[in-house]
């Protein structure tokens, strides 16, 4: 049966390359090999009726000159000695990325992942892995996944970012085929802006980082995006419970030009307009003289478009498009008419957010000793928000003509927020042999901010103005970073390979100029073939803030440049671990980091959510963070069953003067952090999956003391309200309540059907939350208002999300 | 196997819809300390506020008045004898400690105090310069004043209005004093950016207030910056406050301007009451326009709002303040 499902008819046609293409989709198997093998001539019979991974291996590479070898999830392909191939054996230990177009993407050698790169903290992730993956609300998602690693804190649940070894959401650089974007989340973190249909691979650093990267002081996500297929047009189609996909590539010129598109729409604002007109037509009927409506909306869309043209196999140039925006609206009104008067409100609040990204991308390798990678780009970062409050009463006792009888009141808030980077990066690559490897290079970015609020507010009564007041408050600056890096990988012995790099970067906005030199080291001895050990250390600079009123990813959040009183935020990090592998499938990984972090920025609470903007730094307070811990990553791995076990022991704490004179814990201070994921192949058709999450709740802030209110003859002592028994909570140390942990488990399943047309379909079932925990997001504290004389507190945590079943339908064709 | 079925789904309705609250016990290691509150200035006694403080856990000292402490308030290092007050007179009450006299600007003001039950506590202060002679231009309605001002910064300055009126209707006269309520305008609009620079709070040289309690506007020490400061507001007279006249009564209204000029602590110790006692629920435009720190810092959303405290070991406030005022102003 299994075997029926898989067959191709059209795999009699298929070249070897392609046929590794469908093994790798079907069994999540990567393929390393040199370009130099055939993979490009017809291969034979139907091998995906062989049943099982080794049996379709054993048929598609049969008399062709390959050989293949499995090494957990990747195979290695070698020139079979028997055919007397002059090439060489590659070193597989020391592959790090090797090239091909294999169903136009790039193949990342990652034998042993952690074992085999310098660099500590790194995680590499391929796309593949996310649509094999768990789909949170019907779609996987990147931030979620990255969320589950080790020393990523994850934040308030389902409201988040990416908090990287006690760093703050946003410090993080988000790149893009090579350009930065801003805002990352939809709906305030519940979705990430990253289409994983078009993922290639995401390399994730927590510590270590190279020199190519700079401006972001806690870690760096560096996606990829496939270009689209140069041999044939196949796409998928996607539905689920809040959103739905489309993708969409194919060649332009057979082996010469591809296209990729994907869009993704969620629909919720389809389902809600209409049950809000309904719930409000069902709730005016019958009443004569007044009508409500409360109308609620929400919708998030994004677009990537790539087109890739090769002018031969070592040079090509590619553009990359992406739009993604997201869109609230709500109005509330109400209207009352009597014999008397006619009343009516109207209250709209419509928020928008999203990024737009074009870029353009040149790839020319010069030899196969020097190769190069020009990006330019355009990336812009957009938020409005718009509200208007309007109240008119009309006097109908006297004479309607005339406007002296009504009163009209109209508040109206606006903001705007703008960021366009307009950059250039070039990046060079040159490998004088097999173990040295110098990458070199440089940017320039031009950031424009324009962030912009105003505020009306009028009062009409009898037509004449009692105040008409209108103010706006806005920043125009220009930021110009340059940055240029060197970087050195080389393997100074069988034993000792070292990553050393240097990067200089220059910045300077509104008159201010900063000269950042981070230096870069990255170090790993080899024990054993499968122990290494390895140390960095990295220090990164970040010349942009995000300023910000509250901790949630909203639209009134805009960033802007360092400035007189905000110095560029600075880290230092240190990270050392040992990276092992095991017989049997089973590998792990203890590292451990110090961290310190220079110019945070919180905010002072003197303020609404709208930041005063000329003035910004005066509402921030600045001061330090540290961070430190042990991560400790797990796992046993075959291409059927992968079992996982990530956790992480850290502790995260900050110092800001104006707070607290001492360093007291930040409010993702996680002390433990634990996840279990299992993934199980069960064979062709079904898979499963499942992950538990749990980490040390977070922290708050909550009085630690009480004034008793004092009363004496008509002079209240401390303070005059009457209503508490209560009369003053005094707070003390910020963050000094630790949260109830934070659990919950998820399911899912992967079920892989034909179509009648022979097309493959996938239903995902998932459960979020499968027993319902109610973890907090915040919590507030009460007493006993019967017995006033005892304040012992009581918390109560609040918590919002339960279990959520969804389910997606996906069609490849 | 019907009923089974029913029991499977009941099970699942109730673990579907389950409380989206639950209790906890907040484990918070705390312990009592003194609690100090003085504002030393241009008024005629200085008082000095001394509780003793619960720390969360455990039950209410309602008996928190100290009745006894050993307590010492220096200026410019001579010692005053603050005396206990055991019964009110003027202005002074019951429980609280209190000096005769006012504090001159440029002073320097300590006090220790020790009660033997928790850790003794201290504070130091200097009195801030005078208020400069400043100008106005007063209404019934509005008040804006202009001065000059020789160090910018941590200088911050208030403003208030008083009223008079005096009721006169032939056989009896009756004189009552209110603070004139600061009214928002272009310089104080809830949720804006333009409120950073003021608040409202309740200040008589005696206690401090935040909601509810406003007659004085403070500005931060940005509207100081330029050399010159320019304040303005407008304002309003709640009638609830003053005595009710007849048709045939003499009504007589007259006003002071009071221009404050209060020390850094006073106006870091007034600003997190302020905010503090902020509520998303006290504007009707909605939680987009609420300040936040001092709502949504309960819930974790925006970094919370902390009691100031310049008292070393302990918690609360020694600031000074100065003030300068007009002579009673008719509009007529």
């Amino acid at each position: 049966m299994v075997a029926i499902m898989l067959s191709v008819p059209a795999s009699a046609q298929m070249s070897i390359k392609e046929g590794m293409a469908r093994i790798s989709e079907r069994y999540g198997v990567n393929f390393v090999y040199d370009t130099a093998l055939p993979v490009n001539v017809p291969c034979h019979g139907a091998f995906l009726d062989k049943g099982d991974l080794d049996g379709c291996l054993d048929a598609l590479f049969k008399d062709s000159g390959i050989a293949w070898e499995r090494r957990r999830k990747f195979v290695i392909l070698t020139a079979a000695k028997t055919e007397g191939s002059p090439l060489s054996p590659p070193e597989h230990n020391e592959i790090s990325f090797q090239m091909d177009t294999i169903t136009a993407a790039k193949i990342t050698g990652m034998i042993d992942r952690n074992i085999n790169f310098t660099q500590t903290g790194l995680t590499k992730i391929d796309g593949a892995a996310f649509r094999r993956g768990f789909a949170v609300l019907s779609s996987p998602d990147v931030l979620k996944t990255l969320q589950t690693l080790p020393g990523v804190a994850s934040g308030t649940e389902m409201l988040s970012n990416l908090y990287v070894h006690g760093g703050d959401g946003s410090d993080n650089l988000f790149l893009l085929d090579g350009v930065p974007l801003y805002q990352i989340c939809h709906l305030g973190g519940i979705f990430s802006a990253f289409n994983t249909d078009v993922i290639d691979n995401l390399d994730f650093y927590k510590s270590g980082f190279p020199a190519r990267y700079g401006g972001r002081t806690s870690s760096v996500v560096d996606i990829k995006t496939r270009d689209g297929d140069f041999k044939e047009y196949k796409g998928l189609f996607s539905i689920g419970l809040l959103d739905g996909r489309i993708q969409f590539e194919g060649p332009i010129v057979k082996d010469r030009t591809s296209f990729n598109l994907a869009i993704r729409r969620s629909w919720a604002d389809a389902i809600m307009y209409p049950i809000c007109r309904i719930r409000d037509n069902k709730r005016n009927d019958g009443m004569n003289n007044t009508t409500k409506s409360n109308v609620l909306g929400y919708s998030f869309t994004d677009f990537n478009a790539s087109v890739t043209h090769k002018f031969s196999e070592n040079d090509r140039l590619s553009a990359h498009f992406y739009i993604g925006n997201d869109s609230f609206k709500k109005t509330d009104s109400f209207s009352s008419a009597s014999d008397v008067a006619v009343m009516s409100t109207q209250t709209d609040t419509d928020m928008g957010w999203g990024n737009i990204l074009a870029s353009v991308n040149w790839q020319k390798d010069f030899s196969s000793r020097w190769n190069m990678r020009v990006v330019s780009y355009w990336s812009g970062s957009r938020s409005v928000v718009n509200y208007n409050d309007t109240y008119d009463y009309m006097d109908n006792t006297l004479d309607v003509n005339d406007t002296s009888t009504g009163a009209e009141k109209h508040n109206a808030m606006l903001g705007h927020s703008v960021l366009d980077d307009i950059g250039l990066t070039a990046d060079f690559d040159w490998k004088p042999s097999t173990a040295h490897h110098v990458r070199l290079g440089g940017n320039y970015i031009h950031h424009s901010f324009r962030p912009d609020y105003g505020y009306g507010e009028s009062y009409y009564v009898s037509g004449r103005p009692v105040y008409d007041v209108f103010l706006r408050d806005s920043v125009r600056a220009n930021g110009h970073e340059a940055g240029i890096y060197l970087e050195d990988e080389m393997s100074l012995t069988s034993w000792l390979k070292v990553n050393m790099g240097l990067r200089n970067t220059v910045y300077s906005a509104d008159g201010n100029a900063w000269n950042s030199l981070e230096p870069r080291l990255a170090l790993k001895v080899q024990l054993a073939p499968d122990v290494n050990v390895k140390t960095s250390y990295a220090e990164m600079s970040q010349f942009s803030h995000q300023v910000a009123t509250t901790y949630l990813d909203l639209p009134t959040n805009c960033w802007l440049p360092s400035g007189q009183l905000v110095a560029p935020m600075r880290s230092r990090q240190v990270a050392a671990g040992i990276y092992s592998k095991f017989p049997h499938d089973l590998h792990l990984n203890v590292e451990g980091w110090f961290k310190t972090m220079d110019n945070l920025v919180e905010y002072n609470g003197m303020n609404s959510m709208f930041v005063r903007l000329d003035e910004w730094e005066e509402s921030f307070k600045v001061g330090k963070g540290r961070s430190y811990g042990l991560e400790v990553d797990g796992g046993y791995e075959t291409p059927a069953l992968s079992l996982n076990a990530f956790y992480t022991l850290s502790w995260n704490e900050r110092f800001f003067e104006d707070f607290w004179q001492g360093w007291y814990p930040d409010r993702n201070d996680n002390r433990h952090k634990l996840t279990l994921q299992a993934n199980w192949r069960i064979n062709g058709k079904y898979e499963l999956y499942s992950a538990w999450n749990y980490h040390s709740g977070n922290r708050m802030t909550v009085p630690t003391q009480v004034l008793p209110q004092v009363y004496t003859n008509d002079v209240w002592l401390v303070d005059n309200d009457q209503t508490m028994p209560i009369s003053k909570w005094l707070y003390e140390e910020p963050n000094n309540l630790k949260l109830p942990d934070y659990h919950r488990l998820d399911i899912g399943m992967n079920i892989h059907r034909r179509t009648w047309h022979g097309r493959e379909a996938v239903w995902n079932i998932s459960v979020y939350n499968i027993y319902c925990r109610i973890n907090p997001i915040y919590a507030t504290f009460s007493y006993d208002s019967t017995k006033p004389e005892e304040v012992k507190l009581e918390g109560v945590s609040h918590g919002f999300i339960p279990i959520i079943p969804t389910f997606s339908y996906t069609l490849r064709f | 196997m019907r009923y089974r079925h029913y029991t499977l789904i009941i099970l699942a309705l109730a673990v579907l819809f389950q409380g989206c609250e639950r209790q906890f016990d907040i484990d918070i290691s705390a312990t009592g300390k003194l609690f100090l509150q003085c504002f030393p200035g241009q008024r005629d006694t200085t008082i000095i506020q001394l509780y003793k403080t619960n720390p969360l856990g455990g039950k209410v000292d309602f008996s928190s008045i100290l009745d006894e402490a050993d307590l010492s308030f220096k200026v410019n290092g001579v010692e005053c004898n603050p005396q206990k007050a055991r019964q009110r007179f003027g202005s002074v009450y019951p429980g609280c400690w209190f000096v005769p006299g006012n504090v001159p600007s440029g002073a320097k003001v300590e006090i220790t105090a020790e009660c033997g039950i928790v850790d003794p506590v201290g504070a130091s202060t200097v009195i801030p310069a005078l208020v400069p002679e400043f100008s106005y231009i007063l209404s019934d309605d509005a008040v804006s004043i202009s001065l000059n001002v020789d160090n910018a910064a941590n200088t911050y300055y208030g403003l208030a209005v008083i009223c008079e009126r005096t009721v006169d209707n032939g056989d009896t006269r009756e004189v009552w004093t209110v603070n004139m309520d600061p009214l928002d305008d272009g310089g104080k609009i809830a949720g804006m950016p333009y409120n950073r620079t003021c608040m409202d709070i309740e200040f008589d040289g005696r206690t401090v207030g935040g909601k509810g309690k406003d007659n004085v506007r403070v500005w931060s020490d940005e509207v100081s910056k330029e050399g010159k400061v320019d304040l303005a507001m407008r304002i309003g007279l709640d009638d609830g406050k003053l005595p009710i006249y007849d048709m045939g009564d003499s009504v007589s209204l007259r006003y002071k301007v009071r221009v404050y000029r209060f020390s850094r602590e006073l106006f870091l110790y007034a600003e997190s009451l302020f905010l503090s006692s902020y509520d998303v629920n006290t504007y009707s435009s909605g939680i987009i326009s609420a300040p936040v720190s001092g709502s949504w810092g309960k819930y974790g959303i925006t970094p919370p709002v902390l009691s100031f405290t310049n008292v070393s070991n302990g918690l609360g406030v020694l600031a000074g303040w100065t003030m300068r005022e007009t002579e009673w102003i008719s509009l007529d």
